[in-house]
């Protein structure tokens, strides 16, 4: 900052001017104080010199003339004197003492007088010898008022000086200015020009000096630098578009490039074959499904590989480290955190030295994975389309045959060149039927896939069945590009339900004559027991010694036996005979909650706890009594079978499934070996546990029951665990017909 | 009554005593060592004191505003010793520094010293303001001549 102060004030025009006169004032205002200041105490010297002779002539002619005029005249002039500190007179006593006669100022101190401060004082002596009188006068100036009185002296001129000085610099200034305006002018007219600035009004001098010279030169490098300035701004505005244009250009074919990345799976990668660090391209994440830190450098990134295409890779790594020159293309799978599977991947990657010269491996890696996985499945269904048993035939979207497999060849009899190029219709003839042939034709119109069986004929007149399923196939864009059918051989499928439905009319007219011989057994031996069980009763009312006898007692108990059995049979024939009264949509909680209600007091009785986990409504179709029958009877059955050395729970819950709604009902009971007893689980008069009230029908009525309704009953059971009972009823009605 | 002409001779007893000192005053005068004269110094008596504050120039001007002049004997006059020692009560040459300390101190205006009294006598009749110390006996023109109360 005082540097530059100092060079902006030297290099002004004025300056030399300014700094001579000053130099001249300074040195004048040194010089001119000074001389003053000797010629004043010269002077001084002189007077005082004169006034110590004086008053020593006054004090010599008071004695010695009795004159006092003289010393008064002296006094007054020494008096007068501003500067005078003291003037005294000293006389020599009898013992040649100094002692001072007299002082002036009268009070001064005296033994100041006798023994002055040289160092403050100037003093002068001048001796006085007279008869009646030895001494001599003293005077005594302060340098102090020396000083003062130098000062008094040269103030008047110092300040002259002062404003000699400043006036000189402020004319020198305004002279420098007025000779300076012009090269001030040319100097403004440059710093603009410097700034850019090329608009001021810069008019030509007329002048023949270096001035208007350099004047006219500037008007002419203005007029210049704007024509200059006018095609560097239009060359820029030219360069700034087209930089705008390319990068916007190169912004593009990036993101096009990575967006074709995306697509493709593509990430770039480069390896510095020096240090084995790699970089990726923004793509990296997407494609390797990896974070940065875990494949930074190629030692992470072989450890991620299959140990199949490790050790492959890394000698080819090391391959072209050693001759710092070919590539590297090879399929490989990597083995990803968060993947079960490894998957597939493509590198391809070659030889070239990066921007700061080093040797790096520079290309692509490519997530495979998928193409690699079409390609096994699609090697897998072409193995499976030419050797499975169906025929398959892929057509154009003409439904031109385009490919057939072996089986049709077989099944057909015709060769593969013969059917390539034809249609399908080949294999029809008059007993197709043409309703079906019309059903698939608008199926295919409007919904792209058909199911369906048609009658087609062989080269040969051999006459097949085919189960068609007919699927469009589509590209990626969704258009269709042809159909594919696989067609099932059901003509033996086809002979044999022939047979099955007339096997199943035997059946239903045998079951019906079972039903009523059922119906007649059960009615008629219904009655049979009921008379011989009150023969019975009549003959112990009889005859009272009977109730004595064993065999009537036994007798008794087989009619009750019978009876009982009969009840039985009635029941489960009536199974069958209500499934079609009081069908329809009920709520399985509801039901389930009436069932806990009833059961309550019995649980509470056995202390068994019941969870009942079903409070959202479950509508299925079902007969209210059986549904109620069936949950009642694994309610008790749970309670009946409890474990005794537990704390014993049944817990119920259901699931709504697509085509059942399932009830659980799960304990912590005794359980059952099913093991033993899966097979004859729901077998009639069955018993798996010692109870005294377990009769073997329950599991049995239940499964009826269910199964009528077009349900299951599945069981899971450990023993000494627990079980776990599931219903399944249907949700949808359905036909109960046992033979359909 | 009896009080008024008691009061009215208390005055006159006091007017008595004093005119009776005064008298004495004069009486003594006449056994000094010196003369006085003056010459239109606006008085025709001076006390002891005031003629030694005088000499020793503790007045400046006389009551009619004329300057007070001093003239005093030299040392070669004959009765220079006795006025030294009379008025100054020092030697000639302590009177001389008597006069020099007060000139060159500023505070008094130097006297004039006569070798003879019949110079000093006639610079004081042409000096108004003039007073002179003259030894006795010598002839002084009455109306210079200043009386010393010594009382």
């Amino acid at each position: 900052m005082a540097n530059k102060f100092i060079t902006s004030i030297v290099f002004r025009i004025w300056f030399p001017f300014a700094l001579f006169i000053g130099l001249f004032i300074v040195f004048s205002a040194w010089w001119y104080p000074n001389k003053q200041s000797s010629t004043f105490k010269q002077n001084s010297s002189s007077q005082w010199r004169i006034i110590a002779n004086n008053v020593a002539m006054g004090v010599e002619m008071s004695f010695k003339y009795e004159d006092f005029s003289m010393i008064q005249k002296s006094i007054e002039v020494a008096t007068n004197n501003a500067d005078l500190e003291f003037v005294a007179i000293i006389e020599y006593d009898e013992l040649g003492q100094s002692q001072v006669l007299v002082s002036n100022p009268p009070d001064y101190e005296k033994s100041t007088i006798l023994n002055p401060d040289t160092s403050n004082l100037s003093i002068l002596l001048y001796p006085i010898n007279v008869e009646g009188f030895q001494g001599y006068v003293v005077l005594a100036n302060s340098y102090e008022s020396i000083e003062e009185e130098l000062l008094k002296l040269n103030f008047p001129i110092i300040l002259f000086l002062l404003g000699l000085l400043i006036f000189g610099l402020a004319v020198f200034y305004l002279m420098a200015r007025d000779i300076a305006k012009p090269i001030r002018r040319v100097t403004k007219f440059a710093t603009e020009l410097q700034k850019r600035n090329y608009n001021l009004p810069i008019t030509l001098d007329v002048g023949r000096d270096e001035i208007s010279a350099l004047n006219n030169s500037l008007f002419n490098l203005q007029i210049s630098l704007k024509e200059a300035e006018v095609q560097s701004r239009e060359f820029n505005e030219k360069l700034e578009n087209q930089i705008e244009i390319r990068t916007q250009d190169l912004y593009a074919r990036t993101e096009e490039l990575l967006q074709a990345q995306r697509v493709a799976m593509i990430c770039s990668i480069e390896i510095d074959l020096q240090n084995g660090i790699m970089g990726y391209s923004d793509t990296f994440n997407e494609v390797l499904n990896l974070r940065l830190d875990h494949a930074s450098n190629i030692q992470d990134f072989v450890q991620l590989m299959d140990n199949e295409d490790k050790d492959a890779f890394v000698q080819k790594i090391s391959k072209i480290k050693e001759s710092q020159a070919g590539s590297i293309e090879m399929d490989f799978r990597l083995l990803l955190p968060g993947f079960e599977r490894s998957r597939w991947y493509m590198i391809q990657v070659n030889v070239q030295k990066s921007t700061i010269g080093r040797q790096i491996l520079k290309g692509i890696i490519q997530d495979i994975d998928t193409r690699k996985t079409n390609e096994e499945l699609l090697n897998r269904l072409s193995l499976v389309a030419k050797k499975t048993t169906n025929c398959v035939i892929i057509t154009d979207v003409n439904r031109k045959m385009v490919w057939v497999n072996d089986s049709l060849i077989r099944l057909s009899g015709y060769s593969r060149e013969e059917l390539i190029g034809k249609s399908p219709k080949i294999f029809q003839f008059e007993k197709t039927d043409q309703q079906t042939l019309n059903f698939i034709q608008k199926e295919l119109y409007t919904k792209h896939q058909v199911q369906a069986e048609v009658l087609n004929r062989g080269k040969f007149g051999n006459e097949y069945w085919l189960k068609l399923d007919i699927l469009a196939m589509r590209d990626n864009a969704g258009a269709i590009t042809g159909y594919m059918a696989v067609e099932i051989d059901i003509t033996d499928a086809k002979a044999k339900e022939a047979e099955v439905k007339h096997l199943l009319s035997i059946t239903q007219s045998q079951n019906n004559r079972l039903l009523d011989f059922a119906h007649i057994v059960s009615h008629n031996l219904r009655s049979h027991s009921s008379n011989f069980d009150m023969l019975i009763q009549l003959l112990a009312a009889k005859f009272d010694f009977l109730k004595q006898e064993t065999v009537f007692h036994l007798l008794n108990k087989a009619s009750d036996n019978l009876g009982e059995t009969i009840n039985h049979l009635r029941e489960i024939v009536s199974i069958n005979e209500n499934i079609e009264s009081g069908k329809g949509k009920i709520d399985l909680s509801d039901v389930l909650s009436k069932v806990i209600v009833n059961t309550c007091a019995l649980a509470s009785k056995e202390n068994v706890e019941v969870i009942n986990e079903l409070h959202e409504p479950l509508l299925v179709d079902a007969i209210p009594a059986y549904a109620d029958s069936i949950l009642l009877n694994l309610m008790t059955n749970a309670i009946k079978y409890k474990a005794v050395d537990r704390k014993a729970y049944i817990r119920i819950y259901g699931k709504k499934e697509d085509i059942f709604t399932s009830i659980y009902v799960e304990d912590n009971g005794l359980g059952i070996d099913l093991e033993l007893h899966r097979e004859k689980l729901f077998g009639m008069y069955k018993r798996f546990h010692h109870h005294k009230e377990a009769r073997g029908l329950g599991l049995f009525i239940t499964k009826n029951h269910i199964e009528v309704m077009g349900g299951m009953i599945e069981v899971k059971s450990e023993v000494n665990v627990g079980s776990t009972f599931i219903a399944r009823f249907r949700n949808e009605k359905i036909q109960y017909n046992l033979v359909d | 009554m009896v009080f008024k002409i008691i009061s009215n001779i208390k005055w006159l007893a006091t007017f008595l005593v004093i005119n009776f000192s005064a008298y004495l005053g004069v009486v003594q005068a006449q056994s000094l060592p010196y003369q006085i004269a003056g010459n239109k110094i606006g008085v025709k008596e001076l006390t002891l004191a005031e003629v030694n504050d005088i000499m020793k120039g503790k007045r400046n001007f006389w009551a009619n505003q004329e300057e007070v002049s001093i003239g005093l004997p030299s040392s070669k006059a004959p009765h220079a010793e006795i006025t030294a020692s009379s008025i100054y009560r020092t030697t000639v040459t302590g009177m001389q520094k008597y006069w020099l300390s007060l000139v060159f101190q500023g505070r008094g205006k130097s006297p004039l010293f006569f070798s003879s009294s019949e110079d000093m006598l006639a610079w004081l009749e042409k000096t108004p303001g003039a007073i002179g110390v003259f030894p006795p006996g010598f002839a002084i023109p009455s109306e210079f001549i200043v009386r010393v109360k010594t009382r």
